[in-house]
């Protein structure tokens, strides 16, 4: 393995590296009182089993982000604390009866896939540990009928049989329940949503529901409609798939994937460019739904649409580029994207009829009254397209990150331009998907932010105060508070930390893996991440260019550390330019009256040839370096054993 | 004690208070590998008795400064180490000789006093043991009087006898050698400009001149007093504030006094030499400067200055009476008055390494402000940049409009920017007074941060030269081992004591504030505590306090001045007027906002309570110099 050594003195210890350190502290020491407060002895959530098990993501996002945090330098006890508490919730669900096989046993995809999340950081942490394979040739089994328990795909029609699945197949509702079926969401959660169907006479608005025969119309016809069938959010299956790809390297793995994208791909291509969101067990388009496109299971008309049918879209193309390293299944995400932005409008905002406008509120306090802002359509219904908001950002920056193509560069500018409020902008605060600093993140690339990683390891660090301070401060422990809580909570954030040193996105939070430009390896500790006292900076991605600075803040201790192209070793470094010293340092000790300063610094530019998914770089202390990366993106085979330890 | 709480989030966490804590934790781990390299395991600097004892301040003046970073918030294996380090070059240098009785057995005070500090030091950072009440009375005992066999001190006269003093006694020259050479050199010159036929030192290349130069040093230095001796008022002062004894303080104020008497009668131009009658000039023809380390060799207006400021920082310290502070401002005065615009290209400097900061800042100029530092028959010599330790010094103690307003037009006229900070590490580990006044006038925001990366460079940089140099069990340079501390204390005594770093050449510790961690009962900023001293007045103080931990509460004491000796009447600070953490189903808090609260206090001690995550600004209402000082500790 080529070997560079760093030798340029840093002379400001840069405040983007302390603060790194100090949100890893931080964060290492946070779980502590988190575990301590929320936990039993044994890694359960303290929940009375008598309240049930509830949808069982609520008990393995907590702890999803610890992996990742693990992976880039964190603490060895992120690791094996989240080992334990992913044990001990799942024989928790298990005992509450919504886990089965260790895998959730009925529930939707969207729902599962945020389950799914925190075993793939721990398998991408921790592949050697053989329990991981184990289990993820057990669940992506499921899906490949290898357990006579669970038949969920059809590999004829190439679908998933239904919305509702698992460990115990897909879950049909008994059909005992259409008699008594009812949807009435009034004064509930779910009534912000609006209707599922547009076409049952005589109810024209959820406010209809509140006619029990109504509700009872309403509830028959999501029972008929959503019984059975395949829906594009169980494209965020793809990532079981990968994940045991990865960690085996068995073709049928790769295969799956590969077929089930295809397949949905070619609907949308069929369907001028946007998913149909139901396919019938004779493997036709709205085959419960007269035909229509629109309408399924957690498809265009309800609940979301686009909001979460894209996170399960960009999954399968990110999952289906890494495998074949084919940039045409892009296309997909892209088409999406395309069309539902061709139909944006500059418009005045309405908060009260957008299904989730909790996500706006920083956005919108930047408007004047009166003032327009780009919105687009998310879901379509008989009616049209309706539910107008802001394109969220993670949309076109994700599909950016994977194509670095410059074309859909300009789709985030165009998302930038119609949006009012300054992208530039630093706003602390974590919610559920530990995300949505794209914005300023991807200012700073484009070298208009410059102290946007000060700000947002700032915002960050602010954040895990705050969320220390909600568990110091929560006495609803021990009773049936809302189950949303543990996961409110949690102290960690991986997003910062992720943009700064690996150079990506938040990975999508339903279901998505870990796409990043660049992973870390530690010598002495062999162990993945990033070596005690070292800061990483990516200050710039290009197609095939990726800038790096890296600092070693210890004085007296010396770092060596493996930089891998690619969270999986998917991509490759060609020629590596950066700067080294030519001058002397520290210098000599002088005469009569030693010497107060070392000489002036002088530089000269180097590169050596990388050629490889890997590159070790010797950081002596106090020594910084700014590597400027050719880099060749999907060459290699992808595989969570590529790392050096 | 009055206790306030801390409640406002940290938002916008600084940038210097992490720099700040890496800089104290960087200092902790370098003084390890330092250790290792050149100290035995007694104590003992590697270096082989034969080679001799030298001059024993090159021994001591390594560690001076690693008894105040634990001051400050250091771990305590600063001051262990230190300790052993003391004990083990005093038994080192006693058995060279150069040592006797714990003490400097004979040297010029201009020397002694690099040895002193370190002293001083260690008694103010632990101020109850029992071996630094022992020996800082028997130290001060060799020049009060009290020593019985040791007299250094002529109490009709008020004089030291002898330029050079010590364990010893004051040391006269034996007659035999008055036919010593003395040949002068290119950096200070020679010491009289009347000897017939030697003009400069390389006359003094000249056997027979430099016979006469020799003969006319030992005759005129050979005993009296001189003006660099003021700073034994800190041997004395040191054991005034640990036993608090009246007679302590008595000869401080009698010492101090009697040169002052002197200045006065010099129209507050300070002699530097006094005979055994008591007469100025007595051994120099009656000339007022000549002396021994005086006017005219080595140092000039470097050193006089340096004893001025540690004398009256003693004595009003002890007194509280201001009238002593106008014995360095007097001669401040005149200096500045003499000073003109001159090419630092065409002066001979005998100290042009202090320079390094402004010379660097002043980039292509060549022309600044410059005054003389030394007289002599011909006059004044020796321009070289004013220096801003003096005045700083100086308004530190006086808190003087007057005093602040000579930093003005020094910087008026200085050729460079005093904002910028240029990255050095001096003998002194001072010379960063400029940025950190203009910090303190609201004109140099950043200035913080900067001083803290430039810090953190040079001990970066000399744990390298520690690493790298291979001359250690070699007799090397003698400076070696205080080249290459690793130990800066001057960023963060202007931080968090709002003070500048003290005289090197015996100044104790004048500080607006110090702090106690009140968990673990020991001096210094609790883990994870940073503090940033933002204003100073003369009856304000303005100090910033950052909890950086997530998950632990700290709780400190502030104290008013280092030896307890200015009181705070009030506290008024941020508190928290916004709902935090605010409802968990929320992404973000509310919006953070503040009000002021105050808290009457009527004492030198405030107790802080810090929960992990917060941060707090105190603006205290201060009276200073009103309680009697002392080192004791609060635990």
């Amino acid at each position: 393995m080529k070997q560079i050594c760093a030798d340029l003195p840093s002379m400001t210890q840069p405040n983007w590296a302390l603060w790194e350190r100090q949100l890893f502290d931080a964060m290492n020491d946070s779980v502590f009182p988190y575990l301590e407060h929320f936990t039993r002895e044994n890694g359960e959530f303290i929940w009375d089993d008598a309240w049930g098990g509830g949808s069982h993501d609520d008990f393995y996002e907590p702890f999803f982000n610890w992996p990742t945090v693990y992976a880039m330098g964190g603490a060895d006890h992120l690791l094996s604390l989240a080992h334990k508490q992913w044990d001990a919730v799942t024989k928790q669900l298990t005992r509450l009866g919504t886990v089965y096989k260790e895998y959730g046993m009925d529930a939707d995809n969207m729902h599962q896939s945020e389950s799914d999340i925190a075993f793939y950081n721990l398998c991408m942490a921790d592949p050697k540990n053989s329990i991981n394979e184990t289990r993820a040739r057990r669940f992506a089994g499921f899906y490949l009928n290898e357990d006579p328990e669970a038949i969920n795909y059809d590999p004829n029609l190439k679908i998933v049989f239904n919305g509702h699945h698992g460990s115990k197949g897909p879950h049909y509702r008994p059909l005992s329940e259409r008699e008594n079926a009812s949807y009435s969401p009034l004064g509930g959660s779910m009534e912000r949503y609006s209707l599922p169907f547009f076409d049952i006479p005589g109810i024209d608005s959820v406010q209809d529901l509140a006619d029990p025969a109504k509700a009872k119309q309403m509830g028959q016809a999501l029972f008929d409609r959503w019984y059975k069938g395949d829906t594009p959010t169980n494209l965020g299956l793809t990532s079981l798939m990968t994940n045991a790809f990865l960690l085996t390297g068995d073709e049928k793995y790769r295969d799956w994937v590969v077929e089930y994208t295809d397949v949905w791909h070619q609907r949308a291509r069929d369907n001028g460019g946007l998913l149909p969101d139901q396919i019938g067990h004779s493997g036709k388009v709205g085959e419960y739904l007269d035909g229509k496109w629109y309408g399924g299971t957690l498809g265009w008309t309800f609940p979301h649409g686009f909001l979460t049918m894209q996170f399960a879209v960009l999954d399968a193309v990110a999952n289906a580029l890494l495998l074949t390293r084919d940039t045409k299944y892009l296309d997909l995400a892209r088409s999406q994207q395309e069309r539902i932005l061709e139909l944006g409008e500059m418009r005045e905002v309405t908060p009260e009829e957008m299904s989730v406008s909790e996500r706006w509120v920083e956005q919108f306090d930047a408007l004047e009254p009166g003032q327009e802002t780009l919105l687009v359509p998310y879901r379509y219904g008989d009616a049209g397209w309706f539910d107008w908001q802001p394109m969220l950002s993670v949309y076109p920056v994700s599909l950016w990150y994977l194509s670095m193509d410059d074309k859909d560069w300009e789709s985030v500018e165009r998302v930038r331009q119609g949006d009012i409020h300054d992208w530039n902008s630093v706003f602390a605060f974590h919610n559920k998907e530990d995300a949505a600093h794209e914005q300023p993140w991807v200012r700073y690339l484009a070298g208009e932010n410059p102290d946007f990683p000060e700000r947002m390891l700032h915002a960050s660090h602010q954040i895990v105060n705050r969320r220390n301070a909600l568990v110091q401060e929560d006495k609803d422990v021990g009773t049936r508070f809302h189950i949303h809580q543990w996961q409110w909570g949690n102290p960690l954030s991986s997003e910062a930390l992720i943009q700064l040193t690996m150079g990506g996105p938040q990975p999508i939070y339903n279901g998505g893996l870990l796409h990043t430009r660049l992973r870390y390896y530690d010598v002495q500790r062999k162990r993945p991440g990033l070596p005690e006292n070292v800061g990483a900076l990516v200050e710039k991605l290009t197609a095939d260019r990726t800038v790096v600075n890296l600092v070693n803040l210890s004085t007296n201790e010396t770092r060596r550390v493996v930089v891998q192209a690619g969270a999986f070793g998917e991509h490759k470094f060609g020629r590596a330019k950066y700067v080294g010293r030519i001058s002397e340092w520290p210098g000599h000790l002088g005469g009569y009256a030693g010497t107060y300063a070392p000489p002036k610094l002088e530089t000269e530019e180097r590169s050596i040839d990388v050629d490889s998914a890997h590159l070790t770089v010797e950081l002596p202390p106090g020594m910084e370096i700014r590597l400027d990366l050719d880099t060749k993106r999907y060459v290699n085979e992808p595989s969570y054993f590529n790392g050096p330890f | 004690m009055e206790t306030i709480l801390a409640t406002v989030p940290v938002t916008q966490p600084p940038s210097w208070a992490i720099q700040q804590r890496h800089l104290i934790k960087t200092m902790e781990e370098s003084v390890g590998p330092f250790v290792d390299r050149y100290v035995r395991d007694n104590g003992e600097f590697i270096w082989d008795d034969v080679w001799g004892g030298g001059s024993p301040d090159d021994y001591y003046e390594p560690y001076f400064n690693w008894p105040l970073l634990h001051l400050m918030g250091g771990g305590s294996h600063l001051v262990e180490l230190a300790h052993r380090g003391w004990e083990g070059v005093t038994r080192q240098l006693t058995r060279c000789e150069t040592v006797h009785n714990e003490y400097h057995k004979g040297e010029d005070v201009f020397h002694i006093s690099e040895s002193d500090v370190f002293f001083y030091h260690l008694c103010l950072a632990d101020p109850a043991n029992g071996n630094l009440h022992l020996r800082a009375r028997k130290f001060a005992g060799f020049y009060n009087g009290d020593d019985p066999d040791i007299k250094n001190y002529d109490p009709k006269n008020k004089i030291i006898l002898s330029p050079i003093n010590g364990s010893g006694g004051p040391r006269y020259r034996e007659a035999a050698q008055r036919d010593t050479l003395y040949r002068g050199g290119e950096r200070y010159g020679i010491p009289f400009y009347d000897i017939p036929g030697v003009s400069s030192w390389k006359d003094t290349e000249n056997d027979a001149k430099a016979l006469e130069m020799g003969r006319a040093v030992h005759d005129r230095w050979n005993s009296g007093d001189v003006i660099h001796n003021l700073a034994q008022t800190s041997l004395v002062t040191n054991a005034f504030l640990l036993t608090g004894e009246e007679k302590y303080r008595d000869w401080v104020v009698e010492y101090t006094d009697a040169w002052i008497e002197r200045a006065k009668a010099n129209n507050w131009m300070v002699p530097d030499n006094v005979g055994h009658s008591g007469k100025v000039g007595e051994n120099l023809d009656g000339k007022w400067y000549g002396g021994m380390y005086g006017w005219t060799l080595y140092h000039g207006w470097y050193n006089i200055q340096m004893a001025l400021l540690v004398a009256a920082g003693n004595a009003y310290l002890i007194t509280r009476d201001k009238k002593y502070l106008e014995l360095p401002r007097r001669q401040q005065d005149h200096i500045f008055e003499l000073g003109e615009q001159r090419d630092i290209r065409e002066e001979h400097m005998s100290l042009d390494e202090h320079w390094i900061g402004q010379f660097t800042a002043m980039e292509n100029r060549t022309e600044t402000f410059l005054v003389p530092y030394r007289y002599g028959d011909a006059g004044w010599f020796d321009w070289q940049p004013m220096s801003p330790v003096f005045l700083a010094a100086l308004w530190n103690l006086s808190m003087d409009n007057s005093d602040w307003t000579r930093l003005e037009k020094l910087r008026e006229q200085e050729a460079y920017d005093w904002n910028e900070v240029v990255c050095f590490h001096n003998k002194e580990d001072c010379g960063h007074e400029q940025p950190w006044l203009r910090y303190l006038a609201g004109e140099n925001p950043d200035y913080p941060e900067r001083i803290l990366q430039a810090s953190h460079q040079e001990t970066t940089r000399r744990s390298a030269l520690v690493r790298n140099e291979t001359q250690v069990g070699s007799r090397h340079s003698i400076h070696l081992w205080q080249e290459v501390n690793p130990v800066s204390s001057e960023a963060l005594i202007q931080q968090t004591l709002g003070a500048p770093q003290p005289i090197y050449n015996g100044g104790l510790l004048h500080a607006r504030l110090r702090y106690y961690d009140a968990r673990s009962r020991r001096a210094g900023l609790p883990p994870d505590i940073a503090a940033l001293v933002e204003k100073l007045e003369d009856k304000r103080t303005v100090v910033r306090l950052v909890n950086l931990n997530s998950i632990e509460n700290r709780e400190l004491v502030i104290q008013a001045g280092a030896f307890g000796e200015h009181c705070f009447n009030e506290a008024k600070y941020t508190s928290l007027s916004s709902e935090f953490p605010g409802p968990a189903v929320e992404y973000a808090a509310p919006p953070v906002t503040e009000v002021t609260q105050t808290s009457s206090i009527n004492g030198n001690h405030l107790r802080v309570e810090l929960p992990a995550g917060t941060e707090i600004l105190i603006d205290l209402a201060t009276e200073r110099y009103v309680n009697e000082p002392s080192y004791r500790s609060l635990y």
